[in-house]
């Protein structure tokens, strides 16, 4: 059965999907993407940003935007993304650890 | 009349299987002694840890750790310490070498003869250096120590039987901003090198569980060796000492049944953690008490300071073993700036899994927190990376004050019996001028940086004090050779016996006096022909 519909529904329709798209949809830069950006990740290491619910990734996103004196819980969600050893250190631009199987790659040797 | 479940002689019972008992052991089995060993834990090898990834112990007398009442800092920031005093022992075959981390330095000659700091009393051993001299050189022979045998805190013998580790950068960056002389090669059983079966320091800064067996134990380095000449009767806590005529007659425990067993011996020697050594004499009715017993308890606390903007790269984490400088310009306590003795670890105690539960990631979470405050706005991995290798930590043993109101008590039996702790102790009364001189100090060698108080912890997990060594009765539990002042066959070997603290570790001083016990003890019997 064909849908009746006038000209005042009919813009009223396609008004309410533009404004729920505009509302509620992803925007263009989702946190997913932006997060590796600001945080200076490589490729290999944007899956970093799972250690995150979506909650706290636009939670930090927006942190990083903002920037500033962080909260307490900023740099909570930081150490959740790059608190462990084998991120930090390559982080800050170590060689990579000798083994990442044994509890023994901890330190690095010389 | 009461009836036990066993009943065992001995000529020397020895109580607890740490390092003191263990190497008193040896030592005494070389004298032709026969040896009953009790241990309150399981008999749990270094797999089996590994395994549940802990020193826990199943029995229900071996609940730890215990969380007891202390005090906020009294300066800086306060951590997920907060008002907490961790009183965290390891009740099982081995004892606290399991969960140490693995440092022995010797205390400085002077600290065995040191006056009071204000209104504490005098820290005069009723022993010398020089009488402890030649029992610490054996002692760092029979635990493999590495250590620089050139590179000395002080003047003496120094033959350590391994080379040092290598010094980390972080290290070096220390010994170009305050000096080469302000860092020494720490003195470790963390081997430098394969010793034996144990494989060399794997570096991992987990040596509160070593993940390969390689830290030098009691129980990997002087049991293998006695296992089969001593009687080892595990699962059985001491509850009381039962004295008559002015001697121990007889020790009760009590095995994760309830039932009761009774040991004789010769001669006993109470060998436990330094709290429960003197919790153990506290609870037995026997045993005289004299008005020193569970007071003058003593524990380092830590000062935790990061440094930033060194202009150095001194790449924390890097380093050959968890630790392998000190920093030693505060050991000797002649520094006109600072009131005591302290010593301190160049570490990252941010990396370390130990600092753990409570410590880990207080640098790294400040390095976080400076680079998200960059006013710039510069990249977050570039800034993170620019504070964090320009930054050194610093972990500050301050010595204590034997103070009578710091006190150790029981303050309850469980069912199973084991005895509660109640601590009546708090930071020295100088640690926050301690704290305002050090980084007064080191901040004026790092002028174009940063230096910041990050944290303080209160206890280094160090027991000390609580029966203390003196010459005379009034003063003190045990005399120079360890005896208890009121019964002539009980002896105390046990961190609980230093009448003061140095800012060294205590465990290579315990480790001396149990070999001089020994011979004390069991004097060497000629050879049979």
């Amino acid at each position: 059965m064909p849908l009746e519909i006038d000209r005042r529904g009919f813009c009223a329709l396609l008004a309410g999907g533009l404004a729920a798209g505009a509302g509620c949809s992803e925007p263009a830069d989702p946190a997913a993407t932006a997060l590796p950006r600001l945080l200076g990740l490589a490729p290999s290491e944007a899956n970093w940003i799972a250690a995150l619910t979506e909650h706290e990734q636009q939670q930090l996103r927006e942190a990083l935007v903002r920037r500033g004196d962080p909260s307490a819980q900023t740099i909570d969600l930081l150490m959740k993304v790059l608190g462990r050893r084998e991120r930090l250190f390559p982080y800050v631009g170590y060689p990579p650890l000798p083994n990442r199987v044994t509890a023994c790659d901890g330190l690095l040797r010389e | 009349m009461a009836s036990f479940a066993s009943e065992t002689s001995a000529d020397l019972c020895i109580l607890g299987s740490g390092i003191a008992g263990m190497m008193l052991a040896e030592r005494a089995l070389a004298g032709g002694r026969h040896v009953l060993m009790l241990e309150r834990g399981t008999e749990m090898t270094a797999a089996e840890r590994l395994k549940q990834r802990s020193h826990n112990d199943p029995l229900p007398f071996n609940k730890a750790p215990h969380r007891l009442p202390h005090q906020l800092p009294p300066r800086g920031p306060v951590t997920r310490w907060g008002r907490d005093y961790v009183f965290s022992p390891v009740y099982n075959l081995g004892g606290c070498t399991n969960h140490f981390f693995g440092n022995v330095p010797r205390f400085h000659p002077s600290h065995f003869d040191l006056p009071a700091v204000g209104a504490g009393i005098a820290r005069r051993w009723p022993i010398s250096y020089e009488t402890l001299e030649p029992y610490y050189l054996q002692a760092e022979q029979r635990l493999s120590v590495a250590g620089s045998s050139t590179r000395r805190l002080f003047p003496g013998r120094f033959e350590y039987p391994l080379p040092p580790h290598r010094l980390s950068p972080s290290d070096r960056a220390c010994q170009t901003i305050f000096g080469h002389d302000s860092v020494i090669e720490v003195p470790t059983v963390r081997p430098s090198q394969p010793v034996g079966q144990r494989p060399a320091c794997c570096a991992s800064d987990q040596c509160h569980l070593c993940p390969i067996d390689s830290k030098g134990t009691a129980l990997n380095s002087i049991y293998p060796a006695i296992r089969n000449r001593i009687t080892l009767r595990s699962g059985l806590l001491a509850d009381s000492v039962q004295c008559r005529n002015g001697r121990v007659d007889a020790i009760t425990a009590r095995d994760a049944q309830g039932r009761s067993h009774l040991v004789r011996a010769r001669q006993f020697v109470v060998a436990c953690n330094g709290v429960d050594s003197c919790l153990l004499l506290q609870r037995s009715p026997d045993v005289p008490k004299p008005a020193s017993l569970g007071r003058y308890f003593m524990d380092h606390s830590i000062i935790q300071l990061g440094i930033y903007d060194i202009g150095i790269d001194a790449k924390p984490g890097y380093g050959d073993s968890a630790q392998t400088g000190m920093f030693v310009p505060f050991f000797e306590r002649t520094a006109p700036e600072l009131p005591v003795s302290m010593l301190a670890e160049i570490r990252s105690g941010s990396l370390s899994e130990i600092g753990g539960a409570l410590m880990r990631d207080i640098m790294l979470r400040d390095v976080l927190g400076q680079a998200f405050a960059d006013p710039d706005g510069a990249p977050m991995r570039r800034r993170v990376r620019e504070i964090w290798r320009s930054t050194l930590d610093l972990w500050f043993l301050v010595e204590p004050q034997p103070d009578p109101s710091h006190t150790l008590a029981i303050d309850r039996i469980e069912p199973s019996g084991q005895a509660i702790p109640k601590v009546a102790i708090g930071y020295p009364a100088y640690f926050a001028e301690c704290v305002e001189r050090l980084t007064g100090w080191l901040q004026r060698h790092v002028p174009r940086g940063q230096v910041k108080h990050l944290g303080s912890i209160p206890t280094a997990f160090h027991w000390l004090g609580t029966t203390r060594m003196s010459a005379s009765p009034a003063d003190g539990c045990v005399d120079s050779t360890l005896r208890y002042h009121d019964l002539e066959n009980l002896y105390v070997l046990s961190t609980s016996v230093f009448p003061s603290a140095s800012s060294a570790n205590p465990t290579l001083t315990l480790a001396a006096l149990a070999l001089r016990l020994g011979d004390h003890l069991a004097p060497a019997v000629p050879a049979r022909h």
